[in-house]
């Protein structure tokens, strides 16, 4: 039992969570709206779709990789998606579940083929990508943005799944849409623990020309993480849509770093090789409730980006810091005493 | 069942600008321990690679496994019937735990979809029972040492079917009981009809486990023996096709002063209790197997890797250097080991890489570089060590290895150290080369310059050193001049380390 | 092992290599302008187009030389355009609030000049932070440099509350707009930093080191050379300039806010990798940079008198950058295989 507590000392998922408890202590301390279950629940609401697309960006990132385009195919996903919808309301619904994910998981895939090519820092690629995926959605859609969506695509989030009601008679809870995140993440985390494919995945992060020794077809696995994460971006294309009830071209671009934030928050790596569900969910949820209690507490929005900045900056250089003492205290000789 | 595990007919392997394999034809017999033998860059490597199917041959060539013809090889269809590598390099994922590792080819074998954790425990604790060895499987295997890590990737290749499994310098950092698990380990997998191929230079292991000796030599098969018909003589005429020459330094006077003191230098997990002296004009070997520590301490004398506690006294002053750029400007040099990645810049220039070191010192007005001065001082060093290139621009990466390493010297020798490291300073390098370089470590300790040679070859530090030290697991164990040991003698002594 | 007379043909690669960026990039350029003259009946060639464009080139130019510094060591970095703005509207705010109300002639010009040179000190100090990141830290330069970009977004835009800064005094906008012998004085201003830039890059032993850093980091730090320090100077000098672009922009726009020159970003990586700048670093031509600046801004400007949406040509950089890497490594493949023919010959 002692081993087993000293071992989650030493995680980090562990501290991520005590600072988060620590962050809701203090919040509620200074405005009691803060650390009620409603609040909890809206936080929740608010992040579903960072949290979603975070689970993609993870695995891409476990890797060794890392695709930041991410926000423009789910911004070409939803596009499509919205205007088959508007063209034929009575689109049956498979179609508009399954439109935005294979479309995301065909771009990603075209992201991976061009990362497999062209021995060149990723970033670069996906940077291009980016460009040429917004561009090319932003002029072909002339900025308009779609809106009457079929009644269903409005009723299912409304669903909850766990009802509270509060002093005002007004009900809230679980939504559905939360759920469908907490569904990506069982899945996510099941893929990397529990699937060889998963598996595959941490070992090419962790050495590709050990990987490629093993028999890991190495090309193959980077499409596979690429084409997850459209697939991920497309679902979060979804669900983005059905909060805002609308499609915009350019409501999504511009927040992939809020997923780079979280995922490094939660303890992944960006050499490749680590990460986990579960600290992931913690960043993206710290992340989160970092912003609603400086809403809460009157902070201004334009306050907010800098103390996601600052967020960042500073657990970047902790996991660097972390992982070079890692690195001392490893290997060496045994030297005879 | 075919009397021979594996059979390579014409296999020949071309590289940009590189012939690295010439018509080779190999066998080995069922249940037969097979050692490969050969310097550096005579295609070893590249051999295996080819029987593990990483690399694919040039058109024409025939592999046997088993008997069976294989048309298009891959590591999967080479794993798949039988044939495992250990690379010196080991192919461990570091992100991954223990038991992992050595579950993984298994998981991979079986194709399976899911990962049962209870079955990765029970593959990973059978793997290490069969080599008697006791490591925490849940560890990360990052967190290993090297020695440690080596035996992770030997459990892991017996996991599999194994017909043949192959050794590329196995016993390099292993402890002398590490040493007797493997060669008990090897005898075990002979005597059920496996066949061991293991690539080393180590006299003693090659009598001791071979039955059979290839040797090999510029891409080419120069013979097959048993071990009786070898000795060391033999063996190096064979490798490089020339005999050694050699000549001992001149002998240094015993008022010279001492120029670098080491005393108990301690380095946790690096080296304990180092002390040796050394003096000016004066060759000091030092010697031991890989992982004893000469590394790490040589890069402690150069002011990478500062020591945790004892003395270090250069020119008669405590130091504690923390960075090279203190060693340097004492006047320490070093010429790393691994030539490719430390020591020069192959993709530049010969010029840049040569003059790195000395850049500040051709500046003209306003801190621009004066071209002609830096040129007269590259063509003054390129003489004096006969670097041969074509033209100053070209890249490093088109010399050969003595040039090369020519290139590394010189860039040294141009801030006149008082102190010169050497680390395995004729790796991979060709007789001719080799023998020059040696006649320019003597000249440079007679004129003055002390020199620390590190070196795995016994013959080169009884050669061209004034006193050699024996390091093993981190500590000095022995120190000696030559003329009071022969070297059957120090390999025994190496080996009981 | 039997060695291939790879000298020879190396060196003839690299002459290759060398000559064809200088033929192409040239000719690039003029096929370009004779493009863009044709399909615009001439506009192109108008005296308010190619006045507008000298007039943008110098802080496309300024990002351009940035970037490539930060690419020379193998690195990147993602936070220039968040530099520029985060400095200028420092920059924007002290002229607006901090200049004395009566000040004016020389001693208005002597608050101006130390308000710029405040400027740039503040974009050497974020160049300063990135490079303590990357070399001090060990923090990967993508990671670094997103995160610092969003650090300083977010503090430019804590400083101007999400709105623009404007109402400079004439003496500054002077700058951005004004000309000294009928050249635009941002030009005048870009031409010496490139003059300067290129002297260092080919001419001191920090250039030389930039590049042997690009190529391998880890001999040079076994050759006693502080590697760390020269990636902060670096990563200031990327800065530097970036801090130099914004004093030509905002005194060009009269304005300053947190979102300025987005697209500028995609553009630098662009012409520095058109200019033949190796992205994972170890080479590097200022000539190469500016022939591929020239190039860009003659398209960019083009396609807007074109009336091409602006979104397309976002789109249409992503696709050229895409393009220019597949054909550079076209050619690496190419090499490969004349050298191991070769070698099948001997």
């Amino acid at each position: 039992m002692k081993n087993y507590l000293r071992g989650i000392l030493k995680k980090n998922e562990f501290y991520l969570f005590m600072i988060m408890v620590l962050m809701v202590i203090v919040m509620s301390a200074i405005n009691p709206n803060f650390g009620t279950l409603e609040n909890g629940f809206d936080i929740l609401r608010g992040t579903t779709f960072i949290g979603i697309c975070s689970m993609g960006f993870l695995v891409v990132l476990i890797t060794g990789g890392t695709d930041i385009s991410f926000t423009a195919t789910a911004t070409v996903a939803q596009y499509i998606m919205a205007l088959l919808m508007v063209s034929n309301p009575n689109i049956p619904v498979v179609f508009v579940i399954l439109v935005p994910m294979v479309i995301g998981a065909v771009l990603g895939s075209v992201n991976a083929l061009l990362i497999n090519r062209l021995k060149v820092p990723v970033i670069i690629i996906t940077i291009a990508m980016l460009n040429t995926y917004y561009g090319a959605i932003q002029f072909f859609s002339e900025g308009e943005w779609l809106y009457n969506f079929p009644e269903w695509f409005a009723d299912f989030p409304r669903i909850l799944l766990i009802t509270f009601k509060n002093e005002d008679g007004v009900a809230y809870g679980l939504t559905s849409l939360t759920a469908i995140w907490i569904l990506v993440a069982l899945v996510t985390s099941v893929l990397l623990r529990f699937t060889m494919l998963g598996r595959k995945i941490y070992a090419l992060g962790g050495n590709q020309t050990a990987a490629g020794r093993e028999g890991i077809h190495v090309n193959r696995i980077r499409i596979f993480a690429h084409s997850f994460l459209g697939l991920i971006a497309g679902i979060g294309a979804i669900v983005h849509a059905m909060v805002t009830q609308t499609a915009a071209p350019n409501a999504i671009v511009g927040q992939e770093f809020n997923a780079v934030a979280a995922v490094v928050l939660g303890g992944a790596s960006i050499a490749g090789g680590g990460g986990s569900v579960l600290g992931t969910l913690l960043g993206v949820l710290l992340i989160a409730t970092l912003k609603n209690g400086l809403t809460v507490m009157g902070v201004p929005a334009y306050w907010h980006q800098v103390f996601i900045g600052l967020t960042l900056v500073i657990s970047i250089s902790v996991t660097a810091i972390r992982e070079k003492m890692a690195k001392k205290n490893a290997g060496g000789i045994n030297v005879e005493s | 069942m075919s009397e021979k595990t594996i059979e390579l007919k014409n296999i020949s392997k071309v590289y940009p600008g590189v012939r690295a394999l010439d018509t080779i034809n190999f066998e080995i017999g069922r249940g037969e321990v097979h050692c490969l033998v050969g310097q550096n860059g005579c295609g070893k490597s590249t051999l295996i690679k080819i029987m593990s199917g990483v690399e694919k041959p040039e058109p024409g060539a025939e592999i046997y496994i088993n008997g069976e013809l294989c048309k298009h090889l891959n590591s999967h269809i080479s794993m798949s019937k039988g044939v495992q590598v250990i690379y010196q390099d080991l192919s461990l994922f570091s992100n991954l735990t223990v038991k992992e590792n050595i579950a993984f080819r298994d998981n991979i074998r079986k194709k399976s979809l899911f990962v049962n954790w209870k079955e990765v425990d029970k593959i990973a604790r059978k793997a290490l029972e069969l080599i008697d060895v006791d490591i925490d499987i849940n560890a990360k295997v990052g967190t290993l040492s090297i020695a440690q890590q080596q035996l992770v990737e030997i459990a892991k290749a017996l996991t599999g079917d194994l017909s043949l499994l192959i050794l590329d310098e196995p016993t390099a950092s292993l402890t002398g009981k590490e040493v007797r698990s493997l060669f008990r380990v090897i005898t075990n997998l002979k005597n059920k009809g496996i066949s061991i191929l293991f690539v080393s230079h180590k006299l003693n292991e090659i009598f001791e486990i071979a039955e059979k000796v290839t040797v090999m030599r510029d891409g080419k098969i120069i013979g097959d023996f048993t071990p009786s018909e070898l000795d060391h003589d033999r063996l190096v005429y064979l490798m490089t096709g020339m005999r050694e020459l050699y000549k001992q330094p001149k002998p240094i006077g015993n008022d010279y002063e001492v120029v670098m003191e080491a005393r108990n230098l301690s380095k946790n997990k690096n080296y304990k209790d180092i002390s040796f002296k050394l003096k000016k004009g004066e060759i000091l070997g030092i010697t031991g197997l890989l992982g004893s520590g000469r590394t790490e301490l040589a890069l402690t004398l150069f002011g990478m890797n500062p020591y945790d506690s004892g003395e270090l006294i250069f020119e008669g002053k405590a130091v504690k250097w923390t960075s090279n750029r203190e060693a340097c400007a004492a006047g320490v040099g070093y010429v790393p080991e691994d030539r490719l990645n430390c020591g020069l810049i192959m993709n530049q220039s010969i010029e840049d890489n040569l003059t790195i070191t000395t850049i500040k010192s051709y500046l003209s007005r306003f801190g621009l570089i004066n071209s002609g001065e830096r040129l007269k001082a590259l063509n003054t060093k390129v003489k004096e060590l006969g670097i041969k290139f074509s033209m100053p621009e070209a890249a490093v990466k088109t010399l050969s290895g003595g040039n090369s390493q020519k290139v590394v010297l010189a860039k040294w020798l141009l801030v006149n150290p008082k102190v010169l490291i050497l680390d395995e300073p004729t790796i991979g390098i060709d007789v001719i080369a080799k023998n020059s370089i040696h006649t320019l470590i003597k000249s440079l300790a007679e004129n003055g310059m002390s020199i620390i040679m590190i070196s795995d070859e016994v013959q080169e530090v009884l050669q061209n050193c004034h006193r050699i030290l024996v390091m093993s697991k981190g500590r000095i164990v022995f120190e000696f001049t030559p003329d009071q040991i022969t070297d059957k003698e120090l390999l025994e002594k190496f080996n009981l380390a | 092992m039997l060695k291939v007379n790879s000298i020879a043909s190396d060196g003839v690669f690299k002459k290759a290599r060398m000559n064809l960026d200088i033929i192409i990039l040239p000719i690039a350029f003029v096929f370009v302008v004779v493009l863009m003259s044709i399909s615009t009946s001439f506009k192109f060639l108008s005296f308010s187009n190619i006045s507008s464009m000298l007039l943008q080139l110098p802080e496309l130019g300024l990002f351009s030389l940035a970037m490539m510094q930060a690419m020379t060591i193998g690195g990147i970095d993602l936070s220039i355009i968040s530099t520029a703005n985060l400095s200028g509207v420092m920059m924007a705010w002290l002229l607006t609030n901090a200049l004395p109300a009566d000040a004016s002639g020389g001693a208005l010009f002597m608050y101006i000049g130390l308000i710029i040179i405040a400027g740039l000190l503040i974009s050497l100090i974020l160049g300063f932070v990135n490079g303590l990141l990357i070399a001090y830290v060990e923090v990967s330069p993508t990671l670094a440099t997103l995160s610092t970009m969003i650090l300083y977004e977010g503090l430019t835009l804590a400083i101007t509350r999400g709105k623009v800064i404007s109402g400079l005094p004439d003496m500054f906008t002077a700058i951005g707009n004004g000309s000294l012998l009928g050249i635009p004085v941002p030009f005048i201003i870009f031409v010496i930093c490139a003059f300067v830039l290129r002297l260092m890059v080919k001419r001191t032993p920090m250039g030389k080191y930039q590049v042997l850093i690009g190529s391998n980091k880890k001999a040079v730090e076994f050759s006693g050379i502080d590697v760390r320090k020269i990636t902060v100077k670096t990563h200031m000098i990327c800065s530097f300039l970036a801090g130099m672009a914004s004093v030509i922009m905002i005194s060009r726009l009269n304005s300053a806010n947190a979102r300025f020159g987005t697209s500028y970003q995609l553009l630098a990586i662009l012409i520095c990798v058109l200019g033949g700048t190796d992205p994972q670093g170890g080479y590097v031509r200022v000539g190469g940079v500016i022939a591929a600046l020239f190039t860009m801004q003659a398209l960019n400007s083009g396609i807007n008198i074109l009336g091409i949406s602006p979104f397309i040509s976002t789109s249409l950089w992503g696709i050229l950058l895409v393009s220019i890497i597949a054909y550079r490594r076209y050619i690496a493949q190419k090499k490969d295989k004349f050298l191991s023919d070769m070698a099948k010959n001997e």
